[in-house]
Parts: C-alpha cells; sequence; structure tokens
C-alpha cells in the first residue's frame, strides 16, 4: 500500500519539476500520461528450466510400472512421490510446489511438445522461443511480439533478470526489453545525489532542435533509461521485500522481481533462467536439487505476492526446451528427448492436473509423443491473461488450451 | 567533562617558510611550563593504562629496534641500487618531499629516522576498542624535549599551510589536566610529558589519559583482561606483537566471514575448513612478528579438541594427530603444498559443509567423476582409496626434448599414497585412460594433434603417459612442449603430473626415502630462484599480462617486469605453514632473503 | 558452444526505421544542396568554411578516434591534405606493430577470446596510425568471423593480420585472402567442399556480404560460384586445396563461361559494376552518415574511384575525407559513436590508460567486444547501438575512466591534463569534445562543473566530464 502511494508522490513530482523547467519536450508527456499503470495489468513472469528437464521424474506416474520398468535406478519410489492424484504425482523435492497445488495455484501441464521434436539444445530453445513463428523479422521471439501489442511505453516493457544473454523469446528490435544483471548494475554512477540526478535529468531533458533525429532518439531512449534507473534505484532503497526467499540464485532472482512489481512499474514480462538440467550423467542427486530450488523459489514468490495483495496480478509460467528419454542410460542419468510437463503458478487455475501422462508405451523412437502443443498454452496464456488475441503472436492454428478461469 | 577538555584555548601561529601536509606520523608538543607531577612517566606500563574494553591491541616495544633492522636491512642497499628506486627517487614528487624531509631535519635537528626512533622509543602501542568505535595511538619517547620539538615543527606546519591557503587552523590547543591537547575534531592528540595519545574519541582519550595520571583500578586496564592475558600466554612477545578479542568482534559482527565457520567453497574449504572451525570458537588470537635478517610471523588461536566439528576430522585427522607428508622436493622445484587431508572425507561430508547450490553442483561434478571412473563412487570408492596425507608441487622444466615454446609452464604434480595399491592401480590407470581418450575426441574434433598413450614399467614402478608426437606443425609447440600427462605407481605411491619428466623425478625420490611426515598439518613452501627462473623464462608472457591489466605501452611494461624480476632476486624462499598444538592452533609463515649478491 | 545461439538471433533484422522521423528544421541539409557529383569534389576551405579545429576534430572522430587538443594543433598546421595522407599511411606504426606482434604470440598460445579483443583495444589506443587501426576495425564488420565459435585465438589473430595488412591496400587482396582464411571458413561451416557436395554456405555471404549486396546475383550464381571453390578444405588447422575434391568442369558464372577456380571466379565476382558501388555504399555509411539514404546516384562517384584505381581503398577513403559533403556542417554528428569509437576515443583524447580487460567488458556490455561480432553481418550499428542499459553504461564507462583510482593520465592528473589542452572554459571543452554545438543553456549548466578564476582540480574536470557524457550530443560522432 505504501508502496503504491510513494510511487504517486514520486511521480508527481518529477512532473512538478518538468513544469517548473519549462520546455517540455512531447515524449515526456507521452510518457508520463502512461506512467500509471492500471492495477488491474496482469504479469507474466517467465522461468526458462535450462538443459532439458527430466519431466518423467519432475511429474512421475508412479502408477505405472513402465515407469519404475525404464528408470531402473533413478526412480522415485512410490511412497516418496507426492501424489497429486491417481495416476502422477511431484518428486519429493518439490515440496513448494505441492504446497502450490494444495492451494489450487498450480496447474501441471503435461505432455508438451511440438511435432517433429528437435533433440538439440539450441534449436529447441528457439522454436520455444520463437513459436516457429518467424515471419516477424522486427519481433521474431514470442513475448517481443507479446509486448509489442501490448504497447506500454512509461517503462521497459520487459525485463530480463540475469547474467546470460538475452532470451531470443524477447527480441524486438522496436522496443527493446532491458537485461538486468543485478538491480544495482543498472543505474546511472555520475547521478551522485539527488541533486545531481534532477540537474542531469534536466540536462537530457533539455528542448534540442530537431534538425539531428539521430539526437532525438538517444534523448528519447536515455530519457526512458534514466527514469527506470532512478526507479529502480528508490526501489531498491525503500522497499526491500521482507518476505523469506531461499538463499538461491533463482530465489533471489524471484524476489526482485517481486520487489519490481510491488513498486508499480508498469513492465508486464519477466523472464529468468535456471540451468543446470542437462543430466547425462548420474542425474539423482542433482537433480533433486534443481527440482528444489525451482520449487521453493516459486513457492515463496507466490507467497510473497499474496501478502502483499498482488496474487492476482502475476502469473508464472515455466517450461524447458525438452524433457528426456524415457530410458534412462549406463551412466544413471538420461539423454535428450522430447515431450514434457510445463508448469503454471496463478491463483486463478482451473485445476492441478491439465491433460494425460503420455503413454510410457506408444513411444517415437523411444521418446514421449506430445499430448498438448506448447502453443496452445502460449495462446492460453495470451488470450485469458494479458488479453490479447493469440494468432497474430502465435499462429492462428493454436486454439488456447483451458488452463485457466476465464475472466470477465 | 566537555569543559575540563576544552580549556583555556589558544591558537598556535609560527612561522615557516613552507607548507606541508601532515605527515605519517603527527604528534603535538608546544612549549609550555610543566605542571607539577607526582607519577612518573617512566613508570607506566601501557597495558596498565588502555581500557579494559580494548578490543586490539598491536604493540611495538622497541620501535627503534626495528626501523634500525629495516633500514640496515642488506636488502636497502641493493634496492638503491635499482634504476626504478633511482628514477623514483628522482621524480618531481620524491624531490618536493626530499626536499621537505630536509627542512624538517633541520628544525628539529634530528634526521627523520632519528626523530622517529626518539618519539617511540620506549614504545608504540595501537589500540582498537570495538564497544566504543575508538582507536588510540600511544606513545613514549625518550626525551619530552625531543617529542615537543618533532611534534611542535609538524603542528606549526599543518597551522602555517592553512594560513597560506585561506583556511582555519584545523586544530585548537587546549588543556586537560596535565595534558596539552591539539583538538582537530575529528580526533584529539594529547602529550603528558614523554607520553603522546592520538584518539578519535574524547571520551576514550580521557579515560586513557586519567589513568596514566593517576593510575587505573587494577580490574579495568587491559593487563587485568582475561582474554589478553590468555593472548599473552599464546604468543609472548616480537618485534610487533597483535592482540584480538574475537569474541567481542564477534558480537559486534564485525568481520562476521571470519565466524561463519564455513566458507561455501569446496577448494576454499580444504584450505581453510579447520581454521575456521577453530575461529568460529575461539574467544582471541595473538600473533608476532619478528623482523631481522628474515621475516617470521606466527599467529596463534586457543583450540578446544572437543568444540571442533566431527566432519573436520577429514582435516585435522582423528585425535588432531593428521600429520603432513614430508615434501618431496626434486630439482628445480618451485612451490610444494603438503597436508594432512582425508580426500573422501571432505567430499563426502559435502551436506554438512556446504549449502545447497554448492552441494547440487558437486553432484554434479560427482556423477560426471563416477563415469570416468568407470561406474565406481567417486568418493567412496575413489578418493576413499587414497590416505589422507597429500602433496601438490609444481617444478621447472627443461624443454631439452622438445620445440621451444612461446608459454613455458612448470611442471604440476600431486603426489598420494593409496591404501591398497594393488586392487585399485588398475581402476585409476584405466580411469586415466579414458580422460585422455575423451581429450582426444575433444582435440581430434578441432583438428588439433592428439595423444598417444604408452605404459611401461621402470623397477617396480608403473607408468602410463600421454605424449603429443614431437614433429607436429608450429602452432602446438605450447601443447607438446608443456604436457605429457603421466600416472604411476611405486609401492604404494599415486603420482599424477603433467609432465614425464616430473613423474620420473618424482619416483626417484619416492624410491630413496622412506615415508615420513612433519610436524605441520599444512606446510606450503616456495623457492624464490626456481620461481624467479619460472617466471624469467615467461618474461614475455608478463609483459603481455601487464600490457593488458595496466594499459601500458611495451617500454613501460617491459620495465615494470623488469623490476618485478630484479627484487625476485632477493626473495630466497617462504614458508607457511599450519600447526596444531594440544590447545593452540598456530599458523607461522616466514620469508628468507638471498643476502649475498 | 553458444556460437549457434549468437548466429540465432543475430538475423534478427535491424532495419533503419523512420518511425522516430520529426519534421525537418528550416535550413536545407548540405546534403540537399549539393549534387552527387558536387558533394564529393574536394573541400576548398576558404574565410566561411575554414579548415579549423572543429574540421580537424571532425575528420580525426571519424578517420581514426579523435585526438587530444595537444594532437591536434599540428594536424590544423599541416592542413586537410597532409593530415588525410598522413592518417592513410601505414608506415609510421611499423615499429609499434611488431611490438604488439610479440605480445600477439602470446595471446595466439591461448584461447582467451577477451584477452585478444583487449590487446585490439590497447592497439587501438595506442597505435601511431589510428586510422588503420579503424579501417582494420571496418573490414572486421565486414567480413565479420567470432571467436565464440572459431574458438581459436590464432585463426582470429591470422585474420586480423590479413585485415590489418590488407586495410588500406586492395579490396580484391582482402577477398582472396579471407577465402581461405581459416577462421572464416571455420565460422561459416565452410571446412568441407566436395565436388559431389558443394557447400554453397561460403559463396552465398561473399555474394550477399561480402561483395555485391542481395539482388545483384542469382541462387544460379550462387550454385556456380561454389562448384569454384569445390576442393578448398581446412584440415587440421590450415587451409587445403583438395584437387581430388575440385570440379574442374566448365561453369557458367555472372554469364561467362569457364573452367574457372576459386580466384578466378572471385575476379569474375568483382568485375561485375555492384561490387564497387557495394563497397562505396558501405563505406560511406561507415564512415560519413548512418540514416541518409543512399542511393546509387551518390555512391557512384566513390564507386568509380574504386574501380578506377581497380579497387585500392586509399583513393577512395582520400576522395571522402576530403570531400565537399563530408565537411559539411550537418555531416558532424550524423553518426551514432560504436562503443569502440566511444571507449578507444575518451581514453586517447585524456590520453589515459586503463585496464584492457576491463575495458573489453565494457564493450561486451556495450555490445561490440572487437573478434566478436553477433553474426555474419557483422554489427548494425546506429541506432541499434542505444537501448535503455547501453545508455547507461556508456555514461557509467567514461564515469569509470575519470573517476576511478586505477586510470593513469600521460600528462599525470585530470587538472594537468586541462591545462596541457589550453581549454579556455567548459564551453571550449564540449566543442572539442562533442560533434555538435550545445544549446546556450546547457554550456550555462555544465559551466558550473569548472567555474572560471580559479586553479582547475582534478575532481572538477571529472565532474564536467562525467556530465558532457550523459548528454545525449556525446553520442554523436
Amino acid at each position: 500500500m505504501t508502496t503504491r502511494r510513494t510511487f504517486i508522490k514520486n511521480s508527481i513530482a518529477s512532473s512538478a519539476l518538468i513544469s517548473l523547467s519549462g520546455a517540455v519536450p512531447h515524449f515526456l508527456l507521452r510518457a508520463s500520461a502512461a506512467s500509471l499503470p492500471s492495477s488491474q495489468d496482469s504479469i507474466l513472469v517467465v522461468v526458462q528450466l535450462t538443459g532439458g528437464n527430466d519431466g518423467l521424474n519432475t511429474v512421475i506416474p508412479y502408477a505405472n510400472d513402465e515407469y519404475y520398468a525404464n528408470r531402473f535406478t533413478l526412480a522415485v519410489g512410490r511412497q516418496r512421490v507426492v501424489k497429486l492424484d491417481s495416476n502422477v504425482g511431484l518428486h519429493p523435492s518439490l515440496e513448494g510446489l505441492a504446497r502450490l497445488a494444495e492451494n489450487n495455484a498450480l496447474a501441471v501441464i503435461q505432455g508438451v511438445g511440438y511435432p517433429n521434436p528437435n533433440r538439440s539444445h539450441f534449436e529447441s530453445m528457439d522454436l520455444w522461443h520463437t513459436a516457429h513463428h518467424r515471419h516477424d523479422s522486427r519481433a521474431p521471439g514470442w513475448l517481443g511480439r507479446t509486448f509489442g501489442q501490448l504497447g506500454t511505453r512509461s517503462d521497459v516493457p520487459a525485463i530480463h533478470l540475469g547474467t546470460e544473454t538475452q532470451p531470443l523469446a524477447l527480441a524486438n528490435a522496436d522496443q527493446p526489453a532491458v537485461s538486468i544483471r543485478s538491480l544495482d548494475n543498472f543505474r546511472l554512477n555520475a547521478a551522485r545525489n539527488q541533486e545531481t540526478r534532477r540537474r542531469l535529468q534536466r540536462l537530457v531533458r533539455q528542448q534540442r532542435s530537431d534538425a539531428n533525429q539521430l539526437l532525438g532518439f538517444i534523448q528519447e531512449s536515455e530519457s526512458i533509461a534514466l527514469a527506470t534507473s532512478e526507479r529502480l534505484e528508490s526501489i531498491s532503497r525503500q522497499q526491500q521485500s521482507t518476505a523469506k526467499y531461499p538463499y538461491t540464485t533463482l530465489g533471489q532472482k524471484l524476489k526482485n522481481i517481486a520487489t519490481l512489481i510491488a513498486s508499480g512499474l508498469a513492465t508486464r514480462i519477466y523472464y529468468v533462467s535456471l540451468d543446470g538440467f542437462d543430466t547425462h550423467s548420474n542425474q539423482s542427486e542433482a537433480h533433486a536439487g534443481l527440482l528444489r530450488e525451482f520449487g521453493d523459489a516459486l513457492a515463496a514468490f507466490h507467497d510473497d505476492l499474496t501478502v502483499q495483495g498482488l496474487n492476482q496480478r502475476v502469473a508464472v509460467m515455466a517450461f524447458s526446451e525438452f524433457g528426456r528419454r524415457v530410458r534412462e542410460n549406463a551412466s544413471r542419468g538420461t539423454d535428450h528427448g522430447t515431450a514434457a510437463p510445463m508448469f503454471i503458478v496463478s491463483d486463478n487455475v482451473r485445476e492441478t492436473v491439465v491433460g494425460d501422462h503420455p503413454s510410457l508405451t506408444d513411444l517415437d523412437q523411444g521418446d514421449l509423443k506430445h499430448q498438448i502443443d506448447y502453443r496452445s498454452v502460449y495462446a492460453e496464456l495470451l488470450e485469458n491473461w494479458m488479453h490479447l488475441p493469440a494468432g497474430p503472436i502465435v499462429g492462428d492454428e493454436f486454439a488456447p488450451h483451458p488452463i485457466l478461469k476465464s475472466q470477465s | 567533562m566537555q569543559a575540563l577538555w576544552f580549556g583555556n584555548s589558544r591558537r598556535l601561529v609560527h612561522r615557516v617558510t613552507l607548507p606541508l601536509v601532515l605527515a605519517a606520523v603527527s604528534v603535538v608538543v608546544f612549549p609550555l611550563a610543566l605542571d607539577a607531577q607526582e607519577r612518573s612517566p617512566e613508570q607506566i606500563e601501557f597495558d596498565q593504562i588502555l581500557p579494559d574494553t580494548t578490543g586490539l591491541i598491536v604493540s611495538i616495544p622497541h620501535p627503534d629496534q626495528v626501523l634500525d633492522h629495516l633500514l640496515s636491512h642488506p636488502i636497502r642497499d641493493d634496492l638503491e641500487k635499482l634504476d626504478a628506486y633511482q628514477s623514483a627517487l628522482n621524480s618531481p614528487q620524491a624531490l618536493q618531499g626530499k626536499l621537505l624531509l630536509g627542512l624538517f631535519e633541520s628544525q628539529v635537528g634530528m634526521t627523520w629516522p632519528e626523530a622517529i626512533k626518539s618519539i617511540t622509543r620506549h614504545g608504540l602501542y595501537i589500540a582498537g576498542d570495538p564497544d566504543h568505535e575508538a582507536f588510540a595511538v600511544l606513545m613514549r619517547a625518550d626525551s619530552e624535549t625531543n617529542l615537543r620539538k618533532v611534534a611542535g615543527t609538524l603542528l606549526n606546519w599543518v597551522a602555517k599551510q592553512a594560513e597560506d591557503e585561506g583556511r582555519e587552523v584545523p586544530f585548537e590547543i587546549r588543556d586537560y589536566r596535565d595534558f596539552k591537547v591539539a583538538d582537530f575534531g575529528v580526533f584529539i592528540m594529547a602529550r603528558w610529558k614523554s607520553w603522546l595519545l592520538i584518539s578519535n574519541r574524547k571520551l576514550h582519550a580521557k579515560q586513557i589519559a586519567d589513568n596514566l595520571l593517576d593510575g587505573a583500578e587494577t580490574d579495568t586496564n587491559l593487563a587485568s583482561a582475561n582474554w589478553y592475558q590468555q593472548a599473552r600466554s599464546l604468543e609472548k612477545t616480537g618485534d610487533v606483537w597483535v592482540g584480538v578479542n574475537l569474541k567481542s568482534l564477534r558480537e559486534r559482527n564485525i568481520a562476521q566471514e571470519l565466524f561463519r565457520g564455513t566458507t561455501d567453497d569446496a577448494a576454499a574449504e580444504l584450505i581453510l575448513g579447520g581454521i575456521l572451525d577453530v575461529l568460529e570458537d575461539s574467544d582471541l588470537a595473538a600473533g608476532q612478528l619478528n623482523i631481522g635478517d628474515r621475516i617470521d610471523l606466527s599467529i596463534s588461536v586457543p583450540l578446544a579438541a572437543d568444540k571442533i566439528r566431527s566432519v573436520r576430522e577429514y582435516y585435522f585427522g582423528p585425535e588432531l594427530t593428521g600429520r603432513a607428508p614430508q615434501p618431496i622436493q626434486p630439482d628445480g622445484w618451485i612451490a610444494s603444498l603438503t597436508s594432512y587431508r582425508d580426500l573422501a572425507g571432505w567430499w563426502l561430508s559435502k551436506e554438512e559443509l556446504f549449502e545447497e547450490r554448492v552441494i547440487a553442483q558437486l553432484a554434479q561434478t560427482d556423477s560426471q567423476l563416477s563415469t570416468i571412473f568407470g561406474g565406481l563412487d567417486f568418493g567412496e570408492e575413489v578418493l576413499g582409496s587414497v590416505q589422507p596425507g597429500v602433496q601438490i608441487l609444481a617444478v621447472q622444466q627443461d624443454f631439452e626434448a622438445t620445440p621451444e615454446p612461446d608459454v613455458k609452464l612448470p611442471s604440476f604434480g600431486l603426489v598420494a599414497r593409496l591404501y591398497d595399491p594393488a586392487s585399485v592401480r588398475s581402476r585409476f590407470k584405466i580411469a586415466f585412460q579414458s580422460l585422455i581418450g575423451f581429450i582426444n575426441i575433444e582435440l581430434g574434433q578441432q583438428g588439433q594433434p592428439q595423444l598417444e598413450l604408452d605404459s611401461d614399467r621402470v623397477g617396480d614402478a608403473f607408468i602410463t603417459t600421454a605424449r603429443y608426437l614431437i614433429d607436429q606443425p608450429d602452432d602446438y609447440r605450447l601443447m607438446i612442449a608443456n604436457f605429457s600427462p603421466t600416472i604411476a605407481f611405486q609401492d604404494d605411491y599415486l603420482i599424477i603430473s603433467s609432465t614425464r619428466q616430473l613423474a620420473d623425478q618424482i619416483l626417484a625420490e619416492v624410491r630413496q626415502r622412506e615415508p615420513a611426515t612433519v610436524e605441520a598439518n599444512t606446510l606450503a613452501l616456495i623457492n624464490g630462484a626456481a620461481l624467479k627462473h619460472a617466471l624469467k623464462q615467461n618474461a614475455e608472457a608478463l609483459i603481455a599480462q601487464n600490457m593488458l591489466e595496466q594499459g601500458n605501452d611495451r617500454k613501460t611494461a617491459q620495465q615494470q617486469i623488469d623490476i618485478f624480476l630484479r627484487l625476485l632476486d632477493f626473495a630466497k624462499s617462504a614458508a607457511v605453514e599450519l600447526k596444531v598444538h594440544p590447545n593452540r592452533l598456530n599458523l607461522s609463515g616466514s620469508l628468507e632473503f638471498n643476502l649475498d649478491e | 558452444m553458444s556460437s549457434k545461439r549468437v548466429t540465432g538471433t543475430a538475423r534478427i533484422e535491424m532495419n533503419r526505421s523512420n518511425r522516430w522521423t520529426r519534421r525537418s528544421g528550416p535550413r536545407k541539409p548540405a546534403w540537399q544542396e549539393l549534387s552527387p557529383e558536387e558533394a564529393w569534389q574536394p573541400f576548398q576551405p576558404d574565410g566561411q568554411n575554414p579548415w579549423d579545429e572543429r574540421r580537424a576534430m571532425h575528420l580525426m572522430r571519424r578517420a581514426a578516434f579523435g585526438c587530444s587538443r595537444h594532437d591536434l594543433r599540428p594536424i590544423v598546421d599541416q592542413g586537410l591534405d597532409a593530415t588525410v595522407d598522413w592518417l592513410l599511411d601505414e608506415s609510421s606504426a611499423v615499429e609499434f606493430d611488431r611490438q604488439m606482434e610479440q605480445t600477439a604470440r602470446i595471446l595466439a598460445t591461448g584461447n582467451d577470446g577477451k584477452g585478444l579483443a583487449a590487446w585490439w583495444l590497447l592497439k587501438m589506443v595506442q597505435t601511431p596510425a589510428p586510422a588503420i587501426e579503424k579501417l582494420t576495425l571496418f573490414w572486421h564488420g565486414h567480413f565479420a568471423t567470432s571467436h565464440a565459435k572459431v574458438q581459436r585465438n590464432k585463426a582470429m589473430l591470422d585474420q586480423y593480420r590479413l585485415l590489418h595488412q590488407h586495410a588500406a591496400g586492395n579490396f580484391a587482396d582482402l577477398v582472396h585472402g579471407i577465402s581461405r582464411d581459416i577462421a572464416m571458413l571455420v565460422y561459416l561451416d565452410s571446412t568441407d567442399n566436395r565436388k559431389t557436395h558443394p557447400n554453397e554456405n561460403y559463396a552465398r555471404e561473399l555474394l550477399e556480404l561480402f561483395c555485391l549486396g542481395i539482388g545483384n546475383y542469382t541462387e544460379n550464381d550462387i550454385k556456380q560460384l561454389a562448384r569454384c571453390f569445390t576442393g578448398w578444405e581446412v584440415r587440421r588447422g590450415r587451409f587445403r586445396f583438395n584437387r581430388f575434391q575440385h570440379d574442374g568442369g566448365t561453369k557458367t558464372l555472372f554469364g561467362q563461361t569457364g573452367n574457372f577456380d576459386g580466384d578466378q571466379a572471385i575476379d569474375i565476382v568483382l568485375q561485375q559494376p555492384a561490387a564497387a558501388r557495394f563497397i562505396a555504399r558501405k563505406l560511406i555509411r561507415f564512415y560519413v552518415w548512418d540514416e541518409r539514404e543512399l542511393t546509387d546516384e551518390w555512391v557512384e562517384p566513390i564507386a568509380t574511384t574504386l574501380r578506377e584505381n581497380q579497387f585500392e581503398i586509399r583513393p577512395a577513403l582520400r576522395q571522402i575525407f576530403t570531400s565537399r559533403i563530408f565537411h559539411a556542417a550537418d555531416t558532424r554528428g550524423a553518426k551514432i559513436k560504436s562503443p569502440v569509437e566511444l571507449g578507444v576515443g575518451v581514453l586517447r583524447q585524456l590520453r589515459a590508460a586503463i585496464n584492457m580487460n576491463e575495458l573489453a567488458n565494457r564493450m561486451q556490455e556495450l555490445g561490440q567486444l572487437p573478434f566478436h561480432p553477433p553474426s555474419v553481418k557483422g554489427w548494425d550499428g546506429g541506432r541499434t547501438w542505444i537501448n535503455a542499459a547501453t545508455i547507461l553504461s556508456r555514461a557509467n564507462l567514461v564515469e569509470h575512466i575519470v573517476r576511478s583510482g586505477q586510470t593513469k593520465f600521460a600528462d599525470g592528473d585530470l587538472a594537468a591534463w586541462y591545462q596541457e589542452s589550453k581549454y579556455n572554459d567548459v564551453a571550449d571543452l564540449a566543442s572539442h569534445w562533442l560533434a555538435v554545438e550545445l544549446a546556450p543553456e546547457i554550456i550555462r549548466e555544465l559551466t558550473r562543473t569548472i567555474p572560471a578564476g580559479q586553479t582547475v582540480t582534478p575532481n572538477q574536470v571529472a565532474s564536467a566530464m562525467t556530465q558532457l557524457a550523459v548528454l545525449p550530443e556525446f553520442q554523436l560522432n
């Protein structure tokens, strides 16, 4: 509550300053008109599980003997599986997700994939990022196209938190998303105090001749950057979330995202990754560790948003570029496979388990056949969460797969 | 109290002819009549006047001797002969400094070393007080006159400098009881007879001053503090003696990293784990530094065997008896680290030692290593077959048999002993072959030369070496010359090295010696001459690194590397030892110099 | 490992959009007043348009990496023609290059691509022939090859040596050389090229990106050209012509028929009228304007010079650097500084040195790490340099250089540099540093950093520099 008020106070203060300084460039007027985000705006947080998550040992078909036959050393015992229904359950390290399921805040979408599966990390990841849909060369990323349609102009349209290269999913040539290594990093070091910052902002915003179009472009980019960095700085000063997050990389990233959302940033898409899922050998312990980091971080994030009254505005989608082969390999690990579960964390899910587990006997060269096309899941989030027509973004042939309660 | 402290104030204005910045040893004294005295300054020990809340104390009882040692150190002559030293002396800054020093010396009538020695003749003490966030510097001069002269000169210069720049004189002169005080605001300096006191907190300074004049109550001074007495018994004396009350630091969350008991870094744990374990519950630490022809440092903390976490047995050994093996020092050895570590115990205790993230990473590594070892469990079966006590060493190599590479690396080796060599020897050898196989595939994919495996027996030793073929194109000289990875077994010894040459050297050494241990848990040694030789061979690489890291042009980089290598001439050897005594953990280091050139 | 990702992402087209177009001001820009023929005529300084510090600095900014005020004076004195001759002459750097080669040999033994970038950046900062280094950077962007995929310092350095050797020389030499360059062939997956299976990858890039541009060749030309290159292989890190894999049959390329090998084919490609235009256009884009539409008519005078000189680069560059249009007022500031121009430029102008590995990190953050272009198309440049993150990082880079205690200044410190540069005041400083003029209000605001009539302190100069670096004008070149 305070956060919202502080934010409004801040924007009033800065608009007063602008009017005092006399010359108000038109793009700033545009920006300030759009600067108050509607508290109804939905937000999507995407969590990428990099490396190919072993879906079979994540959402476990514990009632199926085939599972135990194929996973002779890696199988999780029936008793240890956290059951979701009479067929499938979660890996015991996913306590966090299990808690979300109890609160009807989790959807597990089974057997998600696409036709003619590609088993290369890069190429499959590219497909998930572009949604196979490359005709829009200015916005090859599906999220890039999404925020292109949302038209958020007052703050950056999407934020990627992390040190890795910006994911292709966010590519949009007209409205670049911002990659932030850490909140402290995205700042103007010359603005050492409030007075200097104001001076510098005045210098940047000062009306300039229209003759040099490049200059106008730089001026606009810089004004937005300064405003965003100021916002981020005031956030990191005042409103560090007090919620308890696990001290893991993903936990801390989600904590930062919760902070940004609570601050009233108009950004509607956030992106984070968790790497390490390429478990070709002795996967058991490593995979369990990754799942724990994943589940605990998501649960903490949801708790935090709930306490702050923001849970109705935020949905989380988690995916991996592919699952792994049904049969484990000779090194107590698993190799690149195909279909795997996706996860959506939202208070608006219809039911926990979506779709049926793919058959463990009817396989395509030893791999699971997909049941649901990932673009139908994207379409569902676009139409029922972001309230955008999905056709232009993922293609008309993919109807939304019902996952969320339809909203008025 | 304030009124007392800020007594009658007078401003001090003396004329000097040159400006000056406040020098390193800033002191105050002015020509004022002496007050009547009851205590004689000679009777007072520093630890009787410092309060018992002192948490850090550095004591230099005879600074004059230390300074003499440093100034007359044989190294100094050598340093002065260096071109770099001479050109530094002739830089504008140095010339200006020299001028000021000359002026200072003529005004006080002593050379600057004499002046420093004189005002600290009977001790220099630095004390930190975490309770009051205060520090104090205490010193006692050989004569009140000299102290006055030195301090007065410096203060006058500060005052004059301020006047010249149109600023206010940055201090005020007051009296406090028998003390003369210069108050700089952020700190004060106060003199009584031949004692001088500098502190950042007025109340703190007042307490010390009162103790000096009146004598302290016996149970509130540092000498009576329990931790201090213990520290004094841990490390007796030294040219420089340091005591730290760790408990008070810990309670105030100062240097928290030291007291966490863990590093959350698998490699750092191997080096520091045991030390951190002891620090976690230690209330104090003491150290001494001795400066003579060589430099010796020793730091001790009390050790309570029952407080050491059982998981650290891998580090200290059962009942703290773990001792490092006697280092093998083949010709041309550069550096060696020997240590008692039960590697299996370390690897298998990862859950207790590290946070989840590290555990997950180690689990991944574990799975990869187990693959190379053909499914053997890496912790239990691979590391478990190695006895505690390992040596890592770096040794010069000659490049006689190979084309000369642009970068000349030393050989690296690891020496350990196996519990049951007959049963695991083959497993290690196969793992080595698999690893070379993986590397060959990788090299082949990159179109680079591959390694050829060869096994032979020399006496009782089983040796497997992977070599590049020598007649490769020039591009690959670096790899060809620097690497011929080898694994060798002799009796229960396991030797892994980056070159065959080193493996042969180590084998020759182990054949003619009985395994023995040293009196330390961990022993690190550096051989100055060999280190210098290795670096000199790679001067071109050092120049490149200097250019990139400093942005220097080649000429400057060359000069700097030259100086660096010349300085290394003086380093004869360095050693660091970690010793475990029944009640004390001791870390000592020494640095020896080449004194005749 | 990530090379695929790099190439994948890089296929994003970054056209120069007109979204930001504004109504142009009242004064007619020079490029509309002049005909293309007039525009590329030599610039004749006169009383109204003198050869002064402003024009000299413009030339230095564009042709090189700017220069300190100290170094600018002799340039003004010697005049435009002598300066261009000096800029395009690599002989002054022979000894310097030899010394840097010694360092390169060390780097060639490793695989640290960032170290390699640091080495080149150091070279750009220190070289006595900065225009040659900049031209090499141009060719690196043209024949873009990334260490991210090649992964071998030695191959990358060999390519650098090729580009550097012919930077101001002959374009045909460059094309012949690059066609058998190890790093290039590895980068384009063209290390294998069999008679039965001609690899079209290199042939396609040669026509599309290196020599002619889209629309100036057919798919059949690609197929025929690929046949000419069969048997060109990389084996064990070396180029090899495998005569058993060479297609010795007759090929028809751009209307000529014969049993061409790769080198003959390259010569045929370069005979196409589009070739000279393609290179001329790219040079003009790099050296003159980011966004002005470059019709054939505007490009042709430079293309003609290239053709008349058998693709010698030097005459074409001389024509550009001495032209009326290059020295017209509104050409100044018509480009956005690339990250390398920014970083190297600041160091050269301040006569400062910093840790080059750190500079390389910053270049990566800003999107132009040398030896690591994002794709075979090189860096798009222009507006794509600027986004919310890079605009802050650009200002922070300057702040780091002037505030970090690690920076070394040839003049001692910033105050000494300021005095040595003989700046009268902040307005003078700004006019040397910026490509365009500042509004009086902004100058007034900046002047507060260095009040007149006092001894200048390093801190004041640092403040002035950091504030200057925050101005949008600072990004223009």
